[in-house]
């Protein structure tokens, strides 16, 4: 299927999903797997469901969470159980060939519950996300987050794949800037520090998002005012009590610390979170600062020009100003380009689409992309009705980052269900006779 | 037995044999005469006619009309091709006309020229492509004015298979992106002179057809980048990357590796190459047919002479300004046997012992050009002539050791000589006009700069080679109106004729050109004895005329002008520098001319500024080219020069 048509599929399906009230309802998540519908029990690990639980909760709540400790470890229990009869059966039938459907069906159910596990697993600490736990807005603070899940929420069972390459389609430029910008602010380490050889710094969010621009290299405390900063760093020892310390800073200060020290962006299964598998430090608390507000935080900040872009650090803001209106690069699907190579890289991935001819009178007036020609909007508009700019805009602005919200685990164990079962056993209510459907498994295993 | 008789009459053949008869006709006034016989042919004529090229837009719905089976339309010739022109052919008589009788022209129509039909725009072009399902193949080339616009439009003609956008100075990447999305299937696709792409447009090119099997990117500012994504063409045959200053040896090594199927690759003017460069293509592509490497080698070395070698298959080489070594003639002689075109013009160190060992292996040779080559004598074109029976070209341009002996050898065995350059041999005299006029297939004579030949030698070439078609005698001062008198009725096919400087003629030799009904191309300048007498004859006779060039011919006066505006309506470049013309036959001219494309008109003594910007009104609509001195840029009126522009005309101010 093509992404565009995917993409229409979602906005218009979006909004039943969100009414739906089965969607919003968490007690359908603790459903032991086996009891009811297994379709349903595929499609609970939804993130969109987790979100919506997560922000529901307000602050954690211990017994949920035993609650939920001792669900998971039922449901492990249970597996076991499975798993067993499944090689006791073997064992008694290991003369003959075991007709390889079964196999793969059998194994294939096993991996949707041990997927199950893993969500809730993960959904359960996601109870313990900091941003969660006191949100002045919260919904200001999830739908960028909740926008990058959306799609595949949209497209139902088989939008796993697509997701991606929508991602990839929508939002090659936005990465581009952000990509570049990064590496500006030094975010990009590009060096091999060992664990272990430095030091890591984790502030809370707020520390982050407090407006100050001076912090303490030691316990990272933040200040409007150099000055109020030396009057602090007081408080960290002697040495910082001498004349020289307290003085206006030259040139450099004097004392270089021995350990070097790195950040941890405080957002649970971010990659630069210090819990992620793949952790990449941040270098300085700028970098902490604009990561944070960047990927974790709502684009406040729109563009007084186009009213398009949006974007929650003043300076990338100011930065897209300078260029906005001027040197689009616009392709027939909407999207735009700040270079003419990214929209020519663009074109030649997906087929169909075309660099827009930008009007000679209207360059420049708006950084509102308008297609080029009558012709070409026409022919844009018969071919995929699906890009209003709002939306495709805010799509771009939440998947900046994929690891934005969950790790990827979360991601992936998502696009394996769709992948593995929604083809193979969500359509199994119908119950087709050839197909087979856990029902029939779970008697064929009790007969056996 | 008179019934019997009068069926056996032609008309009595069936209509298929008709058709047959009509396609055996090849040259087009033999196809004339036949649809002129009778209203029968004249019916075979329009429904097996695929093919129209036509003079004025005027007609072009009646022949429409006429021809249902065009696959072909050439409106290149057209002054004015515009986007309202086509919408009123598209609506009268095309998809949107109710006229079942005729059917629809578009339906059929396969190949489009629009060269240079500057006035049409997109959404000419893209109603055009829209209307034409079968579309295969479109020509715009010199269309200056056209850009991303236009070749969007043509994107629509999804089937499109052949393009030239040749000289579409406003196509940019984005106006070939959208045709290498559009038109997937293209085959080829010539560039030429389109100075805004660059190698992410060819990059996308080569990603999205690839099936081009005709790729010429000449005069580009693409640089090795587009050699590595042009080497990936699988299905490419013929690559032209004439004058690409920013490729060099790297890039050619990209060739190297890719393009399997190449078999012609033109690198000729590219300054960053060197002869390791030409190695590379030549060792990885031995199924070579043609190499053009002029002006690109200083010198032929022994290391790419070893890979050309290997060219068992090559026919065309041309390595145009190099220093050869006498010995690569050997090798190439012995190891390249179906060479069929060679050409060493400018090259230093083409001496006759190497043309002479050359020729003893290419027998086949059928095109030579050594032009410039000084030291060749009599003896080289000897051997050429015994060896190379089938020659058809040879042009020996300032070869000044050129005698009546040579001629002499290529009159008796290249019978099949149809093409000789012999400008400024100034050793060539009517002796051996006399000889080489047995070569009876003669059709292109340059003799300019040629002082020592008079009527006497143009009388032999009058009366032998019937069918020549261009003759060029500038500066032949010997040439007077006796040899036109032969000409005129000895060489009755002539269409182009250069008689420059030749002072000698006069009015009485231009009443002789006046017979020449086929001519169509006449440069004439500086004849000093001419008058309007002469240009009247000129103008009522050469009914054809399309190109003329009168500049410096001081004494024509306004009789002459007037008989010009009068009848040579097919007239579609003009030159009237320094003529004495007046302003009220300056207007005639520029307003009665209706094919009129392009005129110099600087120093026309007598001719003021209100003349001229009458003459520009009345010519404004239809005008492409327009030279005009650079003083009156202020002091015509900023409308008609506005006018001009908004038509697409473009002026050059001297």
């Amino acid at each position: 299927m093509d992404h565009k048509d995917r993409f229409a599929n979602f906005s218009a399906q979006n909004p039943q999903k969100w009414e739906d009230p089965s969607v919003l309802d968490y007690s359908s998540r603790i459903e032991p797997p086996l009891q009811g519908n297994p379709g349903a029990q595929i499609k609970f690990p939804d993130p969109l469901n987790e979100l919506l639980q997560a922000s529901k909760i307000q602050d954690w709540d211990p017994t949920a969470m035993l609650n939920n400790l001792s669900f998971l470890e039922q449901k492990i229990h249970h597996l076991r159980g499975l798993v067993h009869s499944i090689v006791g059966r073997r064992d008694r039938v290991s003369g003959q060939a075991q007709p390889y459907g079964l196999v793969a069906q059998q194994q294939q159910l096993v991996t949707a519950d041990l997927t199950s596990i893993i969500v809730q697993l993960i959904s359960t600490a996601g109870g313990l996300l900091p941003y969660v736990k006191h949100t002045p807005s919260t919904q200001s603070a999830t739908s960028p987050s909740l926008g990058q899940f959306q799609p595949q929420n949209g497209g139902g069972g088989s939008g796993g794949s697509g997701v991606s390459e929508l991602q990839n389609s929508v939002d090659v430029s936005t990465n581009e800037e952000h990509e570049s910008k990064d590496e500006e602010d030094g975010e990009e380490l590009g060096e091999n520090l060992f664990p272990g050889t430095y030091e890591i710094l984790q502030l809370e969010k707020e520390e982050i998002l407090a407006p100050h621009t001076h912090f303490c290299t030691i316990c990272g405390k933040g200040f409007k005012r150099d000055a109020n900063l030396r009057m602090h760093m007081r408080g960290h020892g002697d040495e910082y009590k001498t004349p020289a310390a307290l003085a206006k800073p030259n040139k450099e200060s004097s004392s270089e610390p021995a350990l070097i020290k790195r950040y941890s962006c405080p957002f649970t299964g971010c990659k630069r979170n210090k819990d992620h598998k793949k952790f990449q430090p941040l270098k300085t608390i700028l970098c902490v600062k604009n990561h944070y507000k960047r990927t974790h935080c709502d684009k406040r900040y729109t563009c007084s020009r186009c009213n398009t872009k949006k974007f929650s650090v003043i300076a990338d803001l100011k930065t897209h100003e300078k260029h906005c209106g001027k040197d689009k690069w616009l392709c027939s699907c909407g999207t735009t380009f700040s270079r003419k190579d990214k929209l020519f890289g663009h074109i030649a991935l997906f087929q169909g689409h075309t660099p827009a001819i930008p009007l000679d009178d209207t360059k420049g007036s708006t950084g509102i992309c308008v297609p080029g020609d009558s012709s070409e909007a026409v022919n844009k508009v018969g071919n995929m009705d699906m890009f209003n700019f709002s939306s495709s805009v805010d799509v771009k602005g939440s998947i900046d980052d994929p690891a934005g919200c969950f790790s990827p685990l979360n991601f992936e164990t998502c696009n394996f269900v769709d992948n593995a079962h929604a083809t193979e056993l969500g359509e199994s209510s119908n119950a087709a006779p050839g197909n087979f459907s856990p029902a029939c498994y779970e008697k064929a295993l009790n007969g056996v | 037995m008179p019934p019997f008789q009068s069926n056996k009459n032609i008309l009595s053949l069936t209509e298929d044999l008709l058709v047959r008869i009509y396609e055996i006709l090849v040259s087009e006034s033999d196809r004339k005469s036949f649809r002129l016989a009778c209203r029968e042919f004249l019916r075979i004529d329009s429904l097996t006619r695929k093919h129209l090229r036509i003079l004025r837009i005027e007609f072009l719905p009646v022949l429409l009309h006429k021809y249902p089976r065009l696959q072909s339309l050439d409106l290149s010739a057209c002054p004015r091709i515009e986007d309202g022109v086509v919408s009123l052919l598209l609506s009268q008589v095309g998809p949107a006309s109710n006229s079942l009788r005729f059917g629809n022209w578009t339906r059929g129509l396969k190949s489009l020229v629009l060269s240079r039909a500057t006035g049409l725009r997109f959404s000419g072009l893209e109603m055009l492509a829209r209307a034409c399902p079968c579309l295969e193949s479109v020509d715009v080339s010199y269309c200056c004015g056209f850009g991303d616009r236009e070749a969007a439009a043509l994107s629509f003609a999804v089937g499109l298979r052949e393009l030239n956008m040749d000289k579409c100075l406003g196509l940019t990447d984005v106006g070939l992106a959208k045709i290498a999305v559009g038109c997937l299937k293209l085959e080829k696709l010539s560039l030429k002179w389109c100075m805004e792409i660059t190698d992410l447009g060819v990059d996308l090119l080569c990603k999205k057809c690839v099936d081009l099997k005709f790729l010429d990117v000449s005069y580009l500012k693409v640089t090795n980048e587009s050699l590595h994504s042009i080497a990936s063409l699988l299905k490419l045959e013929a690559l032209g990357l004439m004058a690409c200053p920013l490729i060099d040896d790297v890039g050619l090594q990209f060739i190297e590796r890719g393009c399997p199927l190449l078999k012609a690759i033109d690198v000729s003017r590219c300054q960053g190459l060197s002869s390791s460069g030409l190695m590379f293509v030549v060792r990885g592509h031995g199924n070579l047919l043609e190499l053009n490497a002029g002006y690109c080698l200083s010198e032929l070395s022994t290391a790419l002479l070893h890979q050309i070698k290997n060219l068992k298959h090559l026919e065309v080489i041309r390595i145009d300004g190099a220093r050869i070594p006498e010995s690569s003639f050997q090798v190439i002689s012995a190891n390249c046997k179906s060479l069929v075109e060679i050409g060493v013009s400018k090259c230093v160190g083409v001496t006759n012992m190497g043309l002479m060992r050359l020729v003893s292996g290419c027998i086949n040779l059928r095109v030579l050009n050594l032009t410039c080559c000084h030291s060749i004598t009599d003896a080289a074109i000897s051997a050429i002539a015994n060896s190379c029976r089938n020659l058809v070209c040879l042009k020996l341009e300032s070869c000044n050791m050129i005698t009546e002996k040579g001629l002499c050898q290529l009159g008796s065995f290249c019978l099949l000589l149809e093409e000789i350059d012999l400008t400024d041999c100034c050793g060539v005299n009517d002796k051996g006009l006399e000889y080489l006029s047995r070569c009876s297939e003669l059709s292109c004579l340059k003799l300019g700069l040629c002082s020592n030949i008079s009527d006497k030698g143009l009388s032999y070439i009058s009366s032998n080679c019937k069918k020549i078609h261009e003759l060029d005698l500038y500066r032949c001062t010997g040439i007077g109106d006796d040899g036109l008198d032969s000409l005129s009725s000895g060489c009755k096919e002539l269409k182009k004729l250069n008689l420059s400087y030749c002072n000698e003629v006069s009015d009485r030799g231009l009443g002789y050109i006046g017979r020449l009904e086929e001519l169509c191309d006449l440069e004439m300048r500086a004849l000093n004895k001419i008058t309007g007498v002469g240009l009247e004859s000129v103008a009522a006779g050469c009914k054809r005329l399309a190109d003329l060039d009168l500049k410096h011919c001081e004494k024509v006066d306004d009789l002459g002008f007037w008989a010009l505006a009068y009848y040579s309506r097919n007239l579609r470049q003009i030159n009237l520098s320094y003529c004495a013309i007046s302003d009220m036959a300056l207007c005639l001219v520029m307003g009665n001319l209706t094919r009129l494309q392009e005129a110099k008109l600087v120093h026309l003594c007598n001719v003021t500024v209100e003349g001229f910007e009458l003459a520009l009104r009345a010519c404004c609509i239809r005008i492409k080219k327009v030279k005009l001195l650079a003083t009156l840029r202020f002091m015509l009126s900023a409308e008609i020069l506005e006018t001009l522009h908004a038509r697409g005309c473009i002026i050059r101010w001297d």
